[in-house]
């Protein structure tokens, strides 16, 4: 078979499975749904390539570039076109509108290939052989993928543990709904490097009106709590402070909120 | 009937310069390209096909994998040794591929495998320096625009932290395709655009040489001279707008030369892809659009110099569609039309930086003002090296002298050819960007230019090696000195491009360091921010915090202040008073986000926040400025991790206004110009004036 149906056909199928697998596949399935990636950057601008170049001998070289270069183009304009469309730039219409565009061309490009089979003496045929490596060439790609994954894993992993300085988050907010004035919301994350031990003392005021003496917690977790407080004056903002200690330093305090509930 | 692919395309540039007017070669390089009969006849075997290619790959993986050790040891803040490693590992990308290309043995297979290899590895060597998230400073910009993208499916969302970015969204839109289809992070979605948009600024670059000079060697190392500019590794591979556009509009300018050697009925097709191809670049970035317009005029100025006339006349015969003045037109008129339609917000951004450049060109012309300081750190600790400074000057000294020689090489080879008399045009541009680093704001705009200016600057000093070696014969002493040139090029054009040392590696938090200030207590504060506050308060905060509450926080966080009264006055205050209070209410200020360690040291860019007005930091914020809000009566400290404070000050904004308070700044200036005629007005009176 020519190499031009061929191709053409090629891009026929990958453009249904990539429709079906965006389709069908949710998006937090990335590994599968990364197979819909040609729809974005190749295989519209392939399409259309061929469409233009029907009867241009072109090299493979610069039929890449223009389907890199032509995909890109193609996106940029439909997500223009898309803007303008009650649903704007969602899942759905980005495989609706550039699908049905790669599909169309897909379609015409074959169909005029196939017309004009046999006239064109010089359309050319696949050579991939002629693309091929010997096993040693093949052997020392390899190697180098070898040495540049480890560079890759080794930066990913260093940077995920990259020392930082360990920290303590202490917050308060007013408490939602109808009794705002008189509820409060608290929350303590330890992004320490170790697990922490920890005093929470709630003032109004100058007086203590709640106090945990001992909040133990493992690296990275979280504790919350809604805490009511004594009703509001009705003249006055009132203060209410939250102070959170560590347990091997008790009288110093670590963090410090605090939160000015309106009349 | 087999066709060899190789030949192939060598019978299209054959073709090319039979027929187009646009890459016609004055005289026959001696690399160019074998006739398909005697490529078919010798065909290559395999081995020969990829020739180096395997082995140079082996030889310069372990480049990236010393890049990636040195990145580990600035993590681990090791002392001596990362930074060397860092440039062994740069010159080993490099050098092999640079030695290899010069040679005129390798296949065009080779060398177009030789460069994609090179661009990958280059590639790669950004991304793992922070592989995680965006870092940079023009990465959180555009983040911002994405996800508001994402999040509303619409375009032109208000962006807090470049209002112009939501106006030129192609990249934006390309990041969403791909995002929305896969369910990858913006971050991975983005990577992977922006790794595409390279490799097509490559492979079209290449393309486009190899049309231009009939030559696949001067081809190859004229791409890979580019590769060498400064922006290339550092700064077009940011996730930012010209990242896209300029492989867009390189794109389109070798599809403009491809056209001119295709008949004249199948140029109409074509004709559409450059439309679309200008329309894309107009609508993804101001500056590359500006840029495309001028090349295109002119080229399309050069094309109608007298001996080119003579030369039509006799007999070539131009096809309907060939030459570029059609598409400077077009591009001409989408980029007044969608000015138009972003209300020229391009000309509001870019006019004051024009206008400072100018202004700091005057004060240092008229003595007023001594030059910028050239590799100047803002840190306490030491600044560039002395021999990184060697280097850079050295590098330019040698571009300097080369290009005389790459303009003769021009003009005796490809003078009938208007594409190269304007690509060496606009070399003659490149000697006064470097006069503009004696600016403040010149140094930018000279680094923005470059990108652009190299591309044409690759071509001619590869033209003028290429002629060099090839006039006599090529004697070995010969080649190693223009290859130890090309070498040094590359070495000081990276030294310029990455930067102030400290950003050179990844490593512990630094005040106002950009990305060395982007840390997991910033972020966590952020994403508390999201997730506890909920998106679209406005929030007040210095220059980095302001980028991570405006992306991962969705805050609508500013530090330029609503009417560009400088918000900054908030931090730098040193008492809780009416001014302070003023700016709250007069920016509808919801939260201050506070960062005590501003405190501890001057900020390495020269700045803690983003305001135009302000000059750089000459002290550290004094700690009673920014703890200034608490005990503050309605002034909630609502969160606390340390370093991090936020202070909800809703109250005091929406407060009723005192008395006007004292000003210490210049009065508001508009910010939103409604039409041309108000904004020529404004940039006479604010920009010309002064001067």
């Amino acid at each position: 078979m020519k190499y031009r149906s061929t191709d053409m056909l090629a891009v026929i199928a990958l453009t249904c499975i990539a429709i079906t697998l965006a389709c069908t596949v949710s998006a937090n399935y990335v590994a599968v749904r990364i197979l819909t990636l040609p729809l974005v950057f190749f295989l519209p601008g392939y399409a259309l390539t061929a469409l233009l170049f029907n009867r241009q001998r072109q090299g493979i070289v610069e039929r890449v570039a223009f389907s890199l270069g032509s995909s890109l183009i193609l996106v940029i304009l439909s997500g223009l076109v898309l803007n303008l469309a009650p649903s704007g730039l969602s899942s759905g219409s980005w495989i609706a509108l550039p699908g049905i565009i790669t599909l169309m061309a897909s379609v015409a490009a074959l169909l005029r290939q196939r017309q004009r089979q046999g006239q064109d003496a010089a359309t050319p045929q696949w050579t991939g052989s002629r693309y091929s490596l010997t096993v040693g060439q093949g052997l020392l790609l390899a190697l180098a993928a070898l040495i540049i994954g480890s560079a890759l894993a080794l930066s990913i992993s260093g940077a995920e543990q990259q020392p930082y300085p360990g920290f303590t988050q202490l917050w308060m907010l007013p408490s939602g709904g109808a009794q705002a004035k008189d509820t409060v919301r608290l929350g303590v994350k330890n992004m320490e490097k170790t697990t922490m031990e920890y005093r929470l003392v709630i003032n109004m005021g100058s007086k203590a009106i709640k106090q945990w003496s001992s909040l133990d917690l493992r690296v990275g977790e979280n504790w919350q709590t809604t805490l009511a407080v004594p009703a509001v004056g009705q003249n006055s903002p009132v203060l209410v402070e939250a102070l959170l200690y560590r347990l091997n330093a008790p009288t110093t305090p670590y963090r410090h909120v605090e939160l000015w509930l309106a009349t | 009937m087999t066709t060899d692919m190789e030949s192939m395309d060598n019978r299209n540039l054959a073709g090319s310069t039979a027929t187009g007017w646009a890459a016609r070669p004055s005289a026959p390089v001696q690399e160019a390209v074998a006739p398909p009969a005697a490529t078919a006849a010798a065909t290559p075997a395999r081995a020969q096909m990829w020739g180096w290619f395997p082995a140079l790959s082996v030889i310069s993986a372990p480049g990236v994998l010393l890049v990636a050790l040195a990145y580990e040891g600035g993590r681990l803040s090791a002392p001596q040794w990362p930074v060397p490693l860092f440039w062994c590992g740069l010159l080993l990308l490099f050098v092999p591929v640079a030695l290899r290309l010069f040679s005129a043995k390798p296949t065009r297979q080779e060398r177009i495998a030789l460069l994609i290899m090179v661009t990958v590895n280059f590639y790669l060597t950004k991304y793992l320096q922070y592989p995680l998230y965006f870092t940079s400073y023009d990465e959180f910009l555009h983040l911002r625009s994405a996800q508001d993208i994402a999040a509303s499916h619409h375009l032109f969302q208000p962006n807090p932290l470049l209002p112009i970015s939501a106006f030129y969204p192609g990249l934006e839109i390309v990041t969403n395709a791909v995002s929305s289809l896969t369910g990858l992070s913006i971050f991975a979605a983005g990577t992977l655009v922006i790794g595409v948009a390279t490799l097509l600024l490559v492979l079209s670059l290449y393309l486009l040489y190899e049309r231009l000079s009939g030559s696949t060697r001067l081809a190859g190392l004229a791409t890979l001279l580019y590769i060498a500019n400064p922006g290339f590794v550092f700064f077009d591979t940011m996730f930012a707008y010209e990242s896209l556009a300029l492989p867009l509009a390189i794109f389109v300018v070798f599809a403009i030369v491809r056209r001119g050697s295709l008949p004249a009925r199948q140029q109409v097709a074509l004709t559409l892809l450059i439309w679309g191809g200008l329309a894309a670049v107009v609508v993804t970035h101001h500056l590359t659009s500006f840029a495309l317009l001028a090349f295109l005029c002119l080229w399309s100025i050069v094309s109608l110099l007298p001996w080119k006339k003579t030369r039509a006349r006799q007999g070539q015969k131009q096809p309907l569609l060939a030459g570029p003045r059609e598409a400077a037109l077009v591009t001409c008129v989408l980029t007044i039309l969608w000015l138009i339609y972003t209300n020229w917000q391009a000309f509001a951004y870019l006019a004051p930086n024009l206008a400072s450049t100018m202004n700091q060109v005057t004060q240092i012309l008229a003595h007023k003002a001594p030059p910028r300081q050239l590799f100047h750190s803002n840190t306490a600790s030491t600044g560039t090296p002395l021999w990184e400074r060697i280097a850079a000057y050295t590098s330019e000294i040698c571009i300097l002298l080369g290009l005389p020689f790459g303009l003769f090489a021009i003009w005796r080879r490809y003078r009938v050819n208007a594409f190269a008399l304007t690509v060496g045009c606009v070399t003659l541009i490149y000697p006064v960007t470097l006069l503009l680093h004696l600016t403040q704001s010149g140094a930018e705009l000279a680094n923005r230019a470059e990108e652009f200016l190299f591309v044409a600057l690759a071509f001619v000093l590869a033209a003028g090696a290429v002629q060099l070696v090839s006039r006599t014969k090529q004697t070995g002493r010969r080649l190693a000195l223009v290859a130890g040139v090309v070498v040094i090029i590359y070495f000081g054009q990276m030294v310029l491009g990455s930067g102030q040392p400290w950003s050179l590696l990844p490593g512990p938090y630094m005040v106002g360091a950009d990305a060395r200030s982007i840390e997991p207590e910033g972020i966590n504060a952020a994403v508390w921010a999201s997730a506890y506050l909920g998106p679209g308060h406005i929030v007040a905060s210095d220059r980095d915090n302001t980028l991570l509450m405006a992306t991962f926080g969705e805050q609508m966080a500013q530090t330029a202040g609503g009417a560009d009264v400088p918000l900054s006055w908030v931090l730098l205050s040193p008492q809780f008073g009416s001014g302070v209070t003023a700016i709250l209410r007069q920016d509808d200020i919801q939260y201050v986000v506070v960062d005590l360690r501003l405190s501890t040291a001057l900020p390495a860019i020269g700045t803690y926040f983003n305001s135009a007005n302000l000059q750089p930091a000459t002290t550290p914020i004094n700690r009673a400025a920014l703890t200034k809000f608490d005990g503050v009566q309605n002034v909630s400290r609502v969160f606390d991790s340390g370093d991090i404070i936020i202070y909800n000050v809703e109250s005091i904004a929406r407060q009723p206004a005192g008395p006007p308070p004292t000003r210490h700044f210049r009065p508001a200036r508009p910010k939103k110009l409604s039409q041309p005629v108000a904004w020529v007005r404004q940039f006479y009176l604010w920009d010309i004036l002064p001067l």
